[in-house]
C-alpha cells in the first residue's frame, strides 16, 4: 500500500467516514431499539399481567399459597421481569426474583368478583429489569456493529484493491513514463497494460501522448529556432559589429555605455572596456553643430527616444587622440525590460560636409553667375530694345515705326522673363502670374499711353510657375496677342476691355485666354492666311514650340484659346 | 331475662330483615352436607335453625380458605361448618356453641391393605388434605409428604392418579361421593381417624344472632327436627 497515495487517503477518509455514520447510526438503532423494546416490554408485561393475573387472583381468592408461589415464581420465566410481588389484605407476600434497585416497578390492584361485588385481595407488583434490556441492546448493537464494521472493512479494501487496480497503478505509470520523458526530445508514447476501454485513465493517457507529442514537437522546434536564433544572432552580432557606423548603446541610468561594435572602437581608436567606462560629456564635443549646450540637447533628445520617436542629430565628437569627428548620429530606443536604452548609431560625416560645404559654396557661386547672365541678357535685350525704340524715333515712317514698336514690345517681353529669373530664388521658373501682370504693364505703357478709353483686365490663377521654355514662348504669344487687339479691336477711338485670363486646365495643362469686346475679325479670317506675321508666330509658337492648341471666336468681339503642356520640357539649372 | 329472650332475638331478627337481606352463609362442605341447591342437611339444618329466628340464609361454596377469611373480613355473614376455636386465628369471628354437625375424618386410599390407626398410622405416607381443613392439617404435620389441595375434587384426583397414597376426608362425604360419582378403587382405610363436633361460625357484628341460633338449633335437636333432616338427606341412620 502506498501510505501517501489516493487509494490510502481515501480508504482511511471512506473509514473514518464510514466509522463516523455507523457510530451515528448504531446510537441511532440503540435508541430506536430501546425505545421499541421498551414499549414491546412494556406491552408483554401488561399482556403476563391480564393473562396471569385472573389465575393469581383466583389462587388468591382459595389462598392456595403453593399455587401462588408456583404462579408468582412462573412469572420470572418472562422476559425481563426480573421480581414479582402478591401480597394479600392481610400482609402476607409471595414474591420471586431479586428486588435489586434501579429498573422500573409497576403496581397493580387484585380483585375477585363475587357475586355483584369485586372484592379486594391486594397488590401484584412487577419490577423489569432494565439494565438487562439495555446489556440486551447493547449486546445486539454489539453484533450489528461488529458485523457493519466487517463489511465496511472488507467494502473498504475491496474498494481500495479496486481503485489500487483500475487507477492507481496506471497513475503511478502514468508519473513515471513523464518522469522519463521530460528531458528528453524524442516521445515515445506510452500504452498501460490494460485492456482499452475508453476510461477515464485512457482519456488521462491519450491526453498525456498528445500533449507530450506536442511538446516534443514543440520542444524540436524550439531547438531548431534556437540554433537558427544563435546563427541570426551570430549574424547580427557579424552585421552589427562590421557595420561602417559606429555603434554604441547608452544606459540612461547608469549614465554610460554599456555595449558598443568594433566600428565604434575604430572611430574613437580605443578598445571597448575604455568606451563602456564613458558617458555622454566624455565623447561629445562642447561645440554642437546645433549650438545648443550638450546638456540640455541631448536629455531634450533622449526624453524623445525614449517615448519612442527616434532622432537624428549631428554631434562632433572629441576623439580621445585628439580632434573633432562630426558624425550623424542616429537615436532609437534600445528594447529593454527592465533598463532605459538608447542605441546610438554614429556615421562619420566630416567629409560628406566638407564636401557638401563646397557643392553649396560652388552651387551659389554658380547662382550668382546665372543671376547674373540673366541679368545681362535683360540688360542686353533692353539695351537692344532702346537701340529700337530710338531708331524709331528718329524715323517718319509710320510702318516703320510701327513695326519697331512691335519688336520692341516682343524684346521687352523676352527681357522681363530674364529679369523675373534672376529675381527668383529658382532660377530655372518663373511665377507667370507675377509675370504677366508685369507684361500687361508694360505693354499698357508702351501702347495705350494716353489712351484711356481701352482697358486690359488680368485673371490670373495663383501659384503657376512655368519653366524658361515654357514662359518664353507664352510671352511672346500674349504680347502678340494683346497688341493685336490694341492695334485693331478698337478702331476710331474706340472705347473697350481687354481679357488676360491664366488657370490650370486638366491633366497638367495650362489655359491662357486673350479675349477683347471690339469689333472683332473680319469675315472669313484665317490666321494662317490672313494674319500677318506676329499672328503667325502665335500660331507657330503654340502648336509647335509648346505642343499646344489654338482656337479663337469672333463673336462679341475676338477671343483666342490656348492649352498648353506646362510639362513639356524639364529644369535644367 | 329468659322470657324476654325470644322478644330480644326478634326485635334483632327483624332489624337485620329491615335491611331486606338474607344473610350469607358459605361453606366448603359438599353433598350431603351441603349442595348447590341448598339441599344437604346442613343447609337444611340452618335454614331451618335461621328461619326459628325469623331469618332467611343463602348459601354459596367458597373454598376452605376462602370461607374463613370472607367471613372474618365481613364479606359473607356465616360460615359452616367448623372446629372450634376457629375464631383464636380469626378474630371477627363468633362461634354459635351449639353444634351443627360431627365430622368424622377417615382416610381414603386405593390400596386395602394400608393398616390406618389414627394420624400417625399415615405419617409414612403420601397424604393429601383440603387446604384449610386444621384438625387433618395439625395432626399430619409429620407425614412424609403432606399436600394440600383447593377443594374435594382436586383431592380425589389426586388419588386417582396416584399421586398420593391416601387422602383425609369426611368419612360421610368421602362414601357418599364415590357412591354418587361411581367411583371404583377407592375405599375407607380403617375407622375414623377423629370425630368432631363442628359449628356455625359468624362476623362478629351477628353476635347478637348466636342466642337464638343457639336455642332454635337446641329445639330441633330436642324436637326431632334436626335427626329427621339428616336422615332425609342421607337416607337414614
Amino acid at each position: 500500500m502506498r501510505t501517501g497515495g489516493i487509494g490510502s487517503r481515501a480508504l482511511r477518509s471512506m473509514l473514518a467516514s464510514c466509522l463516523a455514520l455507523v457510530a451515528v447510526s448504531t446510537l441511532a438503532e440503540f435508541l430506536i431499539q430501546y425505545r421499541g423494546m421498551s414499549r414491546s416490554i412494556a406491552e408483554d408485561i401488561e399482556r403476563v399481567r391480564l393473562a396471569q393475573t385472573p389465575v393469581i387472583e383466583s389462587a388468591l381468592w382459595s389462598s392456595d399459597s403453593e399455587q401462588l408461589q408456583a404462579l408468582v415464581s412462573g412469572m420470572l420465566f418472562f422476559p425481563y421481569i426480573s421480581y414479582v410481588e402478591v401480597r394479600d389484605l392481610d400482609g402476607r407476600a409471595f414474591s420471586a426474583g431479586d428486588r435489586e434497585p434501579g429498573g422500573s416497578e409497576r403496581s397493580y390492584r387484585l380483585f375477585y368478583e363475587y357475586g355483584d361485588r369485586e372484592i379486594d385481595l391486594g397488590t401484584i407488583e412487577l419490577r423489569t429489569d432494565t439494565g438487562k434490556i439495555i446489556s440486551d441492546i447493547t449486546g445486539q448493537i454489539i453484533v450489528s456493529l461488529a458485523l457493519q464494521a466487517f463489511l465496511l472493512f472488507f467494502a473498504s479494501a475491496l474498494m481500495f484493491a479496486l481503485f489500487e487496480r483500475m487507477v492507481t497503478r496506471h497513475l503511478v505509470l502514468i508519473a513515471a513514463h513523464v518522469r522519463e520523458n521530460v528531458a528528453g526530445s524524442a516521445y515515445e508514447p506510452l500504452a498501460l497494460d490494460k485492456r482499452r476501454r475508453g476510461d477515464e485513465i485512457d482519456t488521462l493517457v491519450d491526453a498525456f501522448n498528445r500533449s507530450f507529442q506536442g511538446l516534443s514537437e514543440a520542444r524540436e522546434a524550439e531547438r531548431r529556432a534556437m540554433v537558427e536564433l544563435r546563427r541570426s544572432e551570430e549574424r547580427n552580432r557579424n552585421l552589427v559589429e562590421e557595420a561602417p557606423d559606429a555603434i554604441m548603446v547608452f544606459d540612461v541610468d547608469l549614465g554610460r555605455f554599456v555595449d558598443c561594435n568594433r566600428s565604434a572602437e575604430r572611430l574613437l581608436g580605443e578598445g571597448r572596456e575604455w568606451i563602456l567606462g564613458i558617458g555622454i560629456e566624455d565623447l561629445y564635443a562642447v561645440d554642437q553643430p546645433d549650438g545648443l549646450p550638450v546638456g540640455a540637447s541631448v536629455a531634450a533628445n533622449q526624453e524623445l527616444v525614449l517615448s519612442g520617436r527616434p532622432q537624428l542629430v549631428q554631434r562632433n565628437l572629441r576623439i580621445p587622440s585628439g580632434g573633432i569627428v562630426v558624425c550623424d548620429v542616429r537615436l532609437s530606443r534600445f528594447p529593454s525590460e527592465d533598463r532605459r536604452l538608447i542605441r546610438a548609431s554614429y556615421l562619420d560625416v566630416g567629409d560628406r560636409v566638407r564636401a557638401e560645404k563646397a557643392v553649396a559654396t560652388s552651387l551659389r557661386e554658380k547662382e550668382v553667375l546665372l543671376q547674373e547672365v540673366y541679368h545681362r541678357t535683360k540688360n542686353n535685350m533692353q539695351v537692344i530694345a532702346s537701340l529700337l525704340d530710338m531708331q524709331t524715333y528718329y524715323s517718319d515712317d509710320e510702318g516703320l515705326r510701327g513695326v519697331m514698336k512691335e519688336m520692341v514690345g516682343r524684346i521687352k517681353s523676352m527681357a522681363l522673363i530674364h529679369q523675373k529669373l534672376y529675381e527668383s530664388r529658382d532660377l530655372s521658373r518663373i511665377d507667370l502670374k507675377e509675370y504677366v501682370e508685369d507684361l500687361v504693364r508694360e505693354i499698357r505703357r508702351g501702347f495705350l499711353d494716353g489712351r484711356s478709353g481701352v482697358e486690359i483686365r488680368v485673371e490670373a490663377e495663383e501659384g503657376i510657375v512655368a519653366l524658361l521654355d515654357t514662359a518664353m514662348p507664352c510671352g511672346l504669344v500674349l504680347n502678340e496677342l494683346v497688341v493685336n487687339c490694341i492695334k485693331y479691336a478698337f478702331p476710331g477711338g474706340r472705347n473697350g476691355t481687354i481679357a488676360v485670363d491664366l488657370a490650370r486646365g486638366e491633366a497638367g495643362t495650362l489655359l491662357l485666354e486673350v479675349s477683347d469686346d471690339g469689333v472683332g475679325l473680319p469675315p472669313g479670317f484665317d490666321p494662317e492666311r490672313d494674319g500677318k506675321l506676329g499672328l503667325k508666330t502665335v500660331v507657330s509658337l503654340i502648336e509647335y514650340q509648346l505642343r499646344g492648341t489654338i482656337a479663337y471666336s469672333a463673336e462679341g468681339g475676338t477671343t483666342w484659346t490656348m492649352a498648353i503642356k506646362d510639362d513639356l520640357y524639364v529644369a535644367r539649372v | 331475662m329468659a322470657r324476654r329472650f325470644p322478644i330480644v332475638v326478634l326485635l334483632c331478627s327483624m332489624a337485620v330483615a329491615a335491611f331486606g337481606q338474607a344473610l350469607s352463609l358459605v361453606t366448603d362442605d359438599t353433598y350431603p352436607r351441603s349442595t348447590p341447591e341448598g339441599t344437604g342437611f346442613e343447609d337444611l339444618i340452618l335454614k331451618e335453625a335461621f328461619g326459628r329466628i325469623g331469618l332467611s340464609v343463602k348459601i354459596a361454596f367458597l373454598p376452605s380458605e376462602r370461607t374463613l377469611i370472607n367471613v372474618n373480613k365481613g364479606i359473607d355473614d356465616g360460615m359452616f361448618v367448623r372446629l372450634a376455636g376457629v375464631e383464636a386465628e380469626y378474630p371477627n369471628l363468633v362461634m354459635v356453641p351449639e353444634s351443627i354437625c360431627e365430622y368424622e375424618f377417615a382416610a381414603f386410599g386405593a390400596d386395602k391393605s394400608l393398616a390406618v390407626d389414627g394420624y400417625e398410622s399415615l405419617w409414612p405416607y403420601r397424604v393429601a388434605i383440603i387446604r384449610g381443613w386444621r384438625h387433618p392439617e395439625a395432626n399430619l404435620a409429620g407425614a412424609r409428604r403432606l399436600v394440600r389441595v383447593k377443594d374435594d375434587d382436586a383431592l380425589f384426583a389426586m388419588l386417582e392418579h396416584g399421586r398420593v397414597d391416601a387422602i383425609v376426608y369426611e368419612s360421610l362425604e368421602g362414601r357418599m361421593r364415590i357412591r354418587r360419582l361411581g367411583i371404583e378403587g377407592v375405599y375407607q382405610l380403617g375407622p375414623p381417624l377423629a370425630t368432631i363436633d363442628m359449628y356455625l361460625y359468624l362476623n362478629a357484628r351477628h353476635k347478637d344472632l348466636v342466642p337464638g341460633l343457639v336455642s332454635a338449633l337446641q329445639a330441633m335437636k330436642a324436637d326431632g327436627t334436626w335427626s329427621r333432616i339428616v336422615d332425609t338427606v342421607t337416607g337414614g341412620p
